[in-house]
């Protein structure tokens, strides 16, 4: 239970493959989920984030510091995740997305699913499905009924360049 | 492991497991700039086609890409099909009313009366003379809803 004045300034986060990471709370807490935590004065010792593994952690960790570290100046923030997430891999964004929703990182979230969509934009079908592990349900006969309704859309689609 | 069918019929394509929910998909969708993208992804599976015909994704879609012109497109009616309506590629700069420019002229409403946020109301000529058919038509593209109202 925090005590009105000793609230402390750093937290332990702790990964779901056991990594522990030391944050400071003004940064942690762009996490809603942490924030509550904080607030319920459940924040005390180590704070288990159950769906976050190690390297995700430690990325989402370098936003909370870099992002709260600029002014509130909502340009230089959204330059700064722009940059932040300008090298990273199709499935490191997907980590992210998830880590961001359970920790309730709206911003963050925002940043994310926009990105992946960027990523999207010009892609096939087929890359899509590789990457989201979706299953093509659709007989051939449905398929083609369905891209022959929407025909255009496939011009100007990119190669896959995940094989 | 989720068996696969490849679009090419490529074999022993390598699935990542999809962990990614319903919920996280169709806000990423949301965020999709064109219309174009969104309407070729209803061709993933049955279920990002439900996804993406869901209006939650589609006002969203509104909101966003509100401001990207150029991936607009309209509906034609095809006549005495069940088939409901196919997309034409529809050019567009600045719209206004009487000024659109549409690639294939849709088949029996290819009349333009107006436009507002998207949203095309077309008329057919034919109306005037046969009556089964005066309809007007309302689709927004970007919402990819019509409807057709008895005048």
């Amino acid at each position: 239970m925090a005590a009105e004045t000793g609230t402390p300034t750093t937290l332990t986060l702790k990964s779901n493959d056991d990594e522990l990471f030391s944050v400071a709370e003004s940064a942690a807490i762009l996490s809603v989920t942490i924030r509550n935590m904080v607030e319920d004065g459940c924040a005390g010792g180590v704070i288990p984030l159950d769906n976050v593994d190690g390297k995700t952690l430690a990325s989402v960790i370098t936003y909370m510091n870099g992002i709260s570290a600029i002014p509130a100046d909502e340009e230089k923030k959204k330059s700064y995740r722009d940059k932040f997430l300008s090298d990273k891999d199709f499935e490191t964004l997907a980590d992210m997305v998830l880590a961001a929703n359970y920790l309730n990182m709206s911003c963050l979230m925002d940043a994310v699913s926009a990105k992946i969509a960027q990523v999207m934009e010009k892609k096939s079908v087929g890359w899509v499905r590789r990457k989201f592990g979706i299953e093509n349900d659709y007989t051939p006969e449905e398929e083609a009924a369905v891209k022959e309704e929407h025909k255009w859309t496939f011009e100007g689609v990119e190669t896959d360049d995940d094989n | 492991m989720v068996h696969y069918y490849g679009i090419h019929g490529t074999e022993s394509e390598k699935i990542i497991p999809s962990n990614i929910p319903p919920e996280i998909i169709e806000i990423i969708l949301s965020k999709l700039s064109y219309a174009k993208s969104l309407l070729r992804f209803k061709t993933v599976s049955k279920s990002w086609n439900t996804l993406i015909s869901n209006s939650f994704i589609h006002s969203n879609h509104l909101q966003s890409s509100d401001n990207s012109p150029g991936n607009l497109f309209l509906s034609t009616d095809t006549y005495g099909t069940d088939r409901g309506f196919t997309l034409v590629k529809f050019e567009v700069g600045n719209i206004h009313s009487g000024e659109i420019s549409v690639e294939n002229i849709p088949n029996g409403y290819d009349r333009i009366l107006c436009e507002c946020n998207g949203l095309l109301l077309l008329t057919s000529i034919y109306g005037e003379k046969l009556e089964k058919s005066a309809y007007n038509v309302h689709y927004n593209p970007k919402k990819d809803i019509e409807c057709k109202t008895k005048l």
